[in-house]
């Protein structure tokens, strides 16, 4: 494929046009990102911190819940005393926030005394709130939500790890995230009688709790080593609780430095290891807990695929790639014009070459520019004018050589040879039209006397004057010529008869006959003539020429006779 | 492109498979192995020694272990280690072969209780050896000795009403039915016969209301142990357990009890599928060697079966862990002892 210069500029015009919007469009996408990426973690951070709140907000709730019944009256009497009455009427307490929150698994109040057995127990089972009651109480003075909060003093609120809760028979509870609360119930000398527990449900918290944040947000919570609690992938949850690890700093190793207390919060832009397919944009804080617990700090942390994060750009992209196609446009238009700006004078130059020597075809050379283009095309313009000057001459040279090959040096008239072509000419066009043509032959008499006695300058001068009195003598399309030193032919086409020649013939011996003024003085010159006339006389020039010749000589002996008579 | 490689290209072609070939020819090892049980050091003195590749395979749990071993005959592997409880189903699938003592020069630096097959059950079938002893840990008791007169003799102390509520104890199904079972007296820990289950319940309901907690991690359990002023732990880890007491400032006492310790033992098998077994062998008899035993004890903490234990007397009784009668009925009871339901809530159907 070829392409001209207006193509090949154009092409290299738009490429670059549309590079340079390419890039720019590039490079307010990257700054576009920075700015929303920064923003996005700005924000998971704030979102982590009202998560917090909340969470220390439900903490707070449930804590206040386990003290108000702790304190109140019924708790005592049903560890004091074996009273149904007791039990039934805490067990009606204990409802309550159980049917209000659907956060609790279990509310339990369990004795110091018996190994930690049961008092009052109800249970969440399914929908249903059961009071567990008789053989089914359990002891649970083994776990640490009794003994740790047993040693507890009264308004002090323990928190268990969280964990799956293994304690069979605990209906809704069994084999789900939960923690314990649990605060101690003392008697009237502080003595800690028994505990009032509660049994929480981790996801049911966080299901509340994040349920009103956007779609595409990813929930992490872990314990303060950092093994999952909850995880957009459940089965990555309680690694610990199935002989494994599977930890936050594991799969967001920035994170360790939260962990390790060295940091209470940490942004994230996790795109290596598992997250290079699709990589996350995440906010991570330390959430300390204000109760007596083993499990220190938790680390709560949102993110969003970092796609769903630049999805905002989505309008931004449709703009720019308008934007970067519009200037590719522009671009494209731009380079035709500017190629056609450039390439049109060449192609002008190039008409003007083609056409050297018609100046009228050639367009208009652009001269007037102030550019490199009107530089060249001024010399162009000259370089062509020069030339025209030249062959102009050289054509004039050789009109003038083609003249002097055709007629006679001295008196102007056609010779010998230019002669004959008309006399061919003439003959043939007679033939075809059936005319007829005159064939007149003059010869100066006693010439050699005149250029002996007078010089060859009045000879010459002599031979102009007759040329001239013949020219004037006859019709423009009559033809005079001179055959020789003194010989002169005239030929008369489209004569009808021998007496029109005549008449002719007449009128040139009349002219001639005026004397000739040479040097200031006057010189008397005849002429003899001779007449041939086509068809009467010959068909053919040879035939007239000999005709006209041999009358010649007749008058030229009859005038010697006229002269010496 | 193809058709040009294989029509030009291909004795070179050839001369590579030639080349690879020999490459081949170099013996290979693969080893089934455990962390800590087949180091790179380690591997890289028994590659020098004998010129062979080691491929080392490294599993987690004996679930995986048998999945890789039963699948395609066993000839995946050449060499693998087990625990002396585990090993007997793969000695009845035939995966294990018999080796001979004689291929083993090492064997005979072994502390004695390794080298009798008598003591140690479950390594040998019909007189034919099939396991070769390499690292093991036994379960004693730790014992605070500021609580403690004199260090505690028998299991029983853990019941003993005097440490109620200071008693850690270890949260397992199946160990804890065998301590109940040495507490009960019987000839085999592993073995309650359908008299036994009653009792067993008992004895373990009274161990866990005499105890302060069950334990799962040993970090945990050592936690637990100082800041609760516990008397007396039931030492799953045993010795990484005292390590870590003694790290954190207790002043902690070992001991193994006269019923005998519960011990763990791991064996090195050969497998059937082994494409020389003299290499699987040799491997084997590196481990036993000093290097290899100083790197299980000094580095991982485990005992090796070359140097006496630091915390036992060569008297002191071990009772190595063998398949219980009934995995799923002991940790049915278990948890339902662990959730503190009593008496015969526990044996209900």
């Amino acid at each position: 494929m070829r392409f001209g210069i207006a193509a090949r500029l154009g092409i290299v015009l738009a490429l670059s046009g549309m590079l340079s919007a390419g890039i720019t469009a590039f490079q307010a996408q990257r700054a576009s990102e920075t700015v929303l990426v920064d923003s996005a973690r700005a924000e998971l951070l704030t979102s982590t911190r009202v998560l917090a709140q909340r969470i220390t907000q439900v903490r707070e709730d449930i804590s206040r819940t386990l003290l108000a019944l702790a304190r109140h009256p019924a708790a005592l009497a049903a560890l004091e005393s074996d009273d149904p009455q007791a039990a039934t009427q805490l067990a009606t307490l204990l409802a309550l926030p159980m049917a209000a929150n659907r956060a609790y698994f279990q509310l339990r109040l369990i004795g110091a005394a018996d190994h930690g057995l049961e008092r009052v127990r109800i249970d969440r089972d399914g929908d249903a709130l059961l009071r567990v009651d008789g053989d089914a109480l359990q002891e649970k003075g083994h776990y640490p939500y009794v003994f740790d909060a047993l040693a507890l003093a009264a308004g002090e609120v323990y928190m268990s790890r969280v964990s799956i809760n293994r304690e069979r028979g605990s209906h809704a509870a069994l084999g789900r995230p939960a923690v314990q609360l649990a605060t101690p119930v003392v008697d009237e000398s502080g003595r800690p009688r028994g505990v009032i527990v509660g049994s929480i449900d981790l996801n049911g918290v966080f299901a509340l709790l994040a349920a009103d944040l956007p779609a595409d947000f990813l929930l992490y919570l872990a314990n303060s080593a950092g093994d999952y609690l909850i995880h957009p992938d459940p089965a990555r949850t309680f690694g610990f609780d199935k002989g494994r690890r599977v930890r936050v700093q594991d799969e967001f190793p920035a994170t360790q430095a939260v962990i390790d207390g060295r940091s209470s919060e940490s942004m994230i832009d996790s795109d290596a290891g598992e997250h290079a397919q699709a990589p996350l944009v995440a906010a991570f804080i330390a959430a300390r807990v204000q109760l007596r617990t083993e499990e220190g700090a938790f680390i709560l942390g949102l993110a969003r695929p970092r796609a769903a994060v630049l999805a905002e750009l989505d309008p931004l992209r449709g703009i720019m790639l308008q934007i970067v196609i519009g200037m590719s446009l522009t671009g494209i238009l731009l380079a035709a014009i500017l190629a056609r700006a450039i390439t049109h004078p060449i192609e002008v130059l190039g008409a003007a070459v083609q056409n050297f020597y018609d100046n009228d075809q050639a367009p208009a050379l652009p001269v007037e520019r102030q550019d490199e283009i009107g530089a060249l095309a001024r010399r162009f313009a000259e370089l062509r004018t020069q030339i025209g000057q030249q062959l102009a001459e050289l054509e004039h040279r050789r009109r003038e050589l083609e003249h002097l090959a055709r007629h006679d040096a001295l008196t102007g008239l056609p010779n010998r040879a230019l002669f004959d072509d008309r006399m061919a000419v003439a003959l043939a066009s007679a033939r075809r039209d059936d005319g007829g043509l005159a064939l007149l032959f003059v010869d100066i008499d006693d010439f050699k006397p005149i250029n002996d006695r007078l010089g060859h300058v009045v000879g010459d001068r002599v031979l102009e004057g007759v040329a001239a009195r013949i020219r004037q003598s006859i019709r423009e399309s009559d033809t005079a010529a001179r055959i020789g030193g003194d010989e002169f032919v005239v030929l008369l086409p489209g004569i009808a008869s021998a007496e029109d020649a005549r008449v002719v013939a007449d009128k040139i011996r009349a002219a001639i006959d005026r004397p000739f003024m040479i040097d200031g003085g006057e010189l008397a010159v005849s002429v003899s003539m001779g007449l041939a006339h086509y068809p009467q006389d010959g068909s053919d020039s040879t035939t007239l020429a000999r005709h006209a010749d041999a009358a010649m000589y007749r008058d030229k002996a009859e005038g010697k006779a006229r002269r010496h008579s | 492109m193809l058709r040009r490689l294989s029509l030009h290209r291909l004795p070179w072609l050839v001369l590579a498979l030639a080349l690879s070939g020999t490459a081949c020819a170099t013996e290979v090892l693969r080893v089934l192995s455990w962390p800590g049980y087949a180091d790179a050091d380690v591997v890289q003195a028994f590659e020098a020694r004998t010129g062979a590749r080691v491929e080392v395979t490294q599993v987690d749990s004996d679930e995986t272990l048998w999945q890789k071993l039963s699948t395609n005959d066993a000839t995946d592997y050449d060499v693998f280690a087990v625990n002396t409880a585990e090993l007997q189903r793969y000695i009845d699938r035939g995966v294990a072969v018999a080796i001979d003592p004689a291929a083993l020069p090492n064997l005979g630096a072994q502390l004695p209780r390794f080298r009798n097959p008598a003591t140690l059950p479950g390594t040998t079938r019909d007189g034919k050896l099939y396991a070769i002893p390499y690292a093991w840990a036994e379960m004693g008791l730790i014992y605070d000795r500021r609580q403690f007169d004199a260090p505690p003799q028998s299991i029983a102390a853990l019941w003993d009403a005097r440490y109620r509520g200071k008693v850690l104890v270890y949260n397992s199904g199946s160990h804890n039915f065998s301590l109940a079972a040495q507490m009960l007296g019987k000839a085999s820990p592993f073995r309650l016969d359908a008299a036994d289950w009653a009792p067993a319940v008992e004895r373990l309901v009274e161990l866990r209301r005499n105890l302060l907690t069950f334990y799962a991690q040993p970090e945990e359990s050592a936690h637990l142990f100082v800041s609760r002023g516990a008397a007396l732990m039931y030492a799953n880890y045993g010795t990484q357990q005292l390590q870590l007491l003694r790290a954190a400032g207790a002043d902690v006492g070992y001991a193994i009890p006269r019923e005998g310790a519960l011990a763990w033992l791991d064996c090195w098998v050969v497998t059937r599928g082994a494409r020389n077994q003299a290499l699987a062998l040799a491997w084997i008899d590196h481990l036993l060697g000093t290097g290899p035993a100083h790197v299980l004890s000094a580095r991982h903490g485990l005992d090796n079966t070359r140097d006496p234990a630091p915390h036992q007397a060569e008297t002191d009784r071990l009772v190595w862990l063998e398949p219980v009668e009934d995995v799923e009925r002991r940790n049915l009871l278990w948890e339902r002892i662990l959730s503190g339901d009593r008496g015969a809530r526990v044996l209900a159907p």
